[in-house]
């Protein structure tokens, strides 16, 4: 059992009242599980990616990451977890312009605290395993989009992370460079990844071996595709 | 540490422009302020230079009465003050801080020297074989006094190039008779100060300074001194100190013991007349007036601070994704806050050093346009650097605490 969620609710205060976005969820990943989970936009599914990634802790329930008790955690804790346990790709890649594409992918071990010429061994690995290593010199505005997506996985999986976590990862792409991106996942996937992905398309979820759904705060399904 | 250093250097390289109208105000503020000092430090060197006599180091030991100097010209001879002796002087020589003292006795504005139809109305001296080097003379031309003209009381006598000119109008003077007090006088050479220092007379005291060597001199030897005034009197003493430091030090132990030895039994006393502390004082007065100025320019630096705390206030909201990022992939607060403050600290400290040069320059340039002396002080800039990026630190922190506050949920979602 990698994550473990029992019971969460998570509420925002709005004006004078709270609004309840997670409403008693329930979530138990495995071990190289490939989840989607679907939703339209307001349904809640981002806050439930902060909280699956640590971004965030919730109002009441537990959850355990990897046996760790989350809800207790301070800041710093989170920090240290995220960067330990979890590897994320965003919709809009978040690459950091300045530096090359070995360097943003090497950037989650220098908070780890590892040697350059580790880190630098290491994100070459992981620029290889998605395939760019001849590219390992280019700036994020020398890559396409698609490129830049895989430099995030790169990212994403150097730290080799117990859960990767993806939202939206095809929104910002093009459907050819949305369908690479998509068979990337599914390699590492059959590499022993466990992945949480997160979209509103149905296309993209069908890539996964189970597709939750989360409409108003409550997550439902969990059908396995195969 | 280093890395940091290094990225900071890579963010402000990249916003070129940026970084630079940042650093403005601490580049104005720096300048200004080792402009200011390089200035203070040149005339106070200068004032030091002046006073003293560029390195020749020199105190004059007189004899006072009740702190006031006493002048035997129109004073009656001090009583239980016995003249000094040879071996005396000697002793005084073995003093610490001492390099070599002279014996002299001194008339001013002398008017009982003639060579035929001219008049000489400078300084008469009676000086001992020791004079001239403790005083930095050397002899152009003819010869100087030797052992024979002091214990054979030859009447000699040795002008420096002014009295020359005065007295014998561009004729040669070696050879020449003169009259002093109605005796007879041989000229056998022509001196000149061997460090001559231009004068800068900018007050009456400056004056009274450089006075009595704006009349001419006139050097005879000492025993000849009853001779021209038909009895004795206690010398003064020329005292050369090892170093301008030691002015002060070797001045007053020669007075010490001079009172010590030559005086029984009265209120006359020997003291040192000290040109370093007068040097000081005045020095104390122009940097005064001048740290008025490094007020002003302290004023700019603490506007080119708040700049600073502005820009980089405005960075962290530029970058907020990055700094939402780096938080999401496990930056700790500490590492967001230490980034921004080093950032900070790097853009002020590179801002202090184009300031230090730049005021370099400027100091430079003023001296060439305003003739103003100027002397770079080291320990000014490194001061000046240290500064600026404690000015960067400090200013940099309201921004960079900022920074590592922020929610890496709001920072993500942030386009």
């Amino acid at each position: 059992m990698i994550l473990e969620m029992h019971d969460i609710c998570k509420e925002y205060p709005v004006g004078k009242s709270t609004a309840q976005i997670l409403k008693h969820i329930d979530l138990q990943i495995m071990e190289n599980d490939y989840l989607a989970i679907m939703g339209p936009s307001g349904s809640g599914k981002t806050t439930l990616m902060n909280l699956i990634g640590c971004l965030d802790v919730p109002t009441s329930g537990s959850y355990h990451l990897a046996g760790r008790d989350i809800t207790g955690c301070s800041d710093n804790q989170l920090a240290e977890i995220r960067n330990r346990e979890l590897g994320f790709v965003f919709q809009s890649f978040h690459l950091l312009p300045g530096m090359n594409a070995l360097d943003n992918v090497a950037l989650p071990l220098l908070y780890r605290g590892i040697k350059k010429e580790e880190r630098r061994e290491r994100a070459r690995e992981a620029l290889k395993t998605v395939g760019l290593e001849d590219r390992i010199t280019f700036r994020p505005d020398q890559l396409s989009g698609g490129q830049c997506q895989r430099v995030a996985i790169a990212r994403a999986i150097v730290g080799q992370p117990r859960l990767l976590l993806a939202d939206e990862p095809t929104g910002a792409l093009d459907s050819a460079s949305g369908q690479q991106i998509m068979e990337l996942f599914g390699q590492l996937h059959d590499n022993g990844s466990t992945i949480i992905m997160i979209t509103h398309d149905r296309s993209v979820a069908e890539h996964a071996q189970t597709i939750m759904y989360i409409h108003d705060g409550v997550l439902t399904g969990g059908e396995s595709d195969e | 540490m280093l890395e940091n250093i290094a990225l900071s250097f890579q963010g402000i390289w990249s916003h070129k422009l940026r970084s630079f109208l940042t650093m403005l105000g601490i580049i104005i503020g720096i300048a200004s302020i080792i402009t200011i000092v390089s200035t203070i430090k040149g005339t106070n060197e200068q004032i030091k230079e002046n006073l003293i006599g560029a390195g020749s180091n020199v105190v004059t030991v007189k004899l006072t009465q009740d702190g006031g100097e006493v002048d035997l010209e129109y004073s009656s001879l001090p009583e239980g003050v016995s003249v000094i002796d040879e071996d005396t002087r000697a002793a005084l020589d073995e003093l610490s801080g001492v390099k070599e003292t002279s014996l002299y006795r001194q008339r001013q504005y002398v008017n009982s020297v003639f060579y035929k139809n001219s008049s000489f109305n400078g300084n008469l001296y009676a000086i001992d074989s020791h004079y001239f080097s403790v005083n930095g003379y050397t002899v152009n031309y003819g010869r100087n006094f030797v052992e024979r003209d002091f214990t054979g009381c030859h009447k000699v006598a040795i002008i420096d190039e002014k009295t020359a000119g005065r007295l014998f109008e561009g004729a040669n003077p070696i050879g020449q008779t003169m009259e002093i007090n109605s005796e007879p006088f041989t000229v056998v050479g022509v001196v000149s100060k061997s460090n001559t220092v231009s004068l800068q007379i900018d007050s009456y005291s400056d004056y009274m300074m450089y006075a009595d060597t704006s009349g001419g001199s006139l050097f005879i030897p000492d025993n000849c001194w009853p001779i021209v005034y038909r009895y004795d009197e206690p010398q003064r003493a020329a005292v050369r100190a090892a170093s301008t430091d030691d002015m002060t030090s070797a001045g007053d132990a020669a007075a010490k013991k001079l009172t010590e030895t030559q005086i029984t039994g009265s209120t006359y006393a020997y003291q040192a007349d000290d040109l370093l502390k007068q040097a000081t004082d005045l020095q104390a007065l122009a940097s005064s007036t001048s740290s008025q100025l490094i007020w002003i320019a302290g004023i700019s630096l603490l506007v080119g601070g708040i700049g600073v705390m502005n820009i980089m206030m405005v960075s962290v909201t530029e970058r907020t994704r990055e700094i939402g990022l780096k938080k999401a992939i496990g930056a700790k607060r500490s590492r967001i806050l230490w980034q921004f403050l080093t950032e900070a600290a790097v853009l002020t400290c590179l801002g202090g050093l184009i300031g230090v040069i730049s005021g370099i320059g400027l100091a430079q340039m003023m001296a060439k346009i305003m003739q103003t002396p100027v002397a770079i002080s080291i320990p000014a800039c490194i001061i000046a650097v240290v500064f600026s990026m404690v000015i960067g630190i400090i200013f940099g922190m309201v921004p960079a605490i900022k920074a590592s506050k922020l929610n890496p949920i709001e920072a993500l979602r942030r386009e």
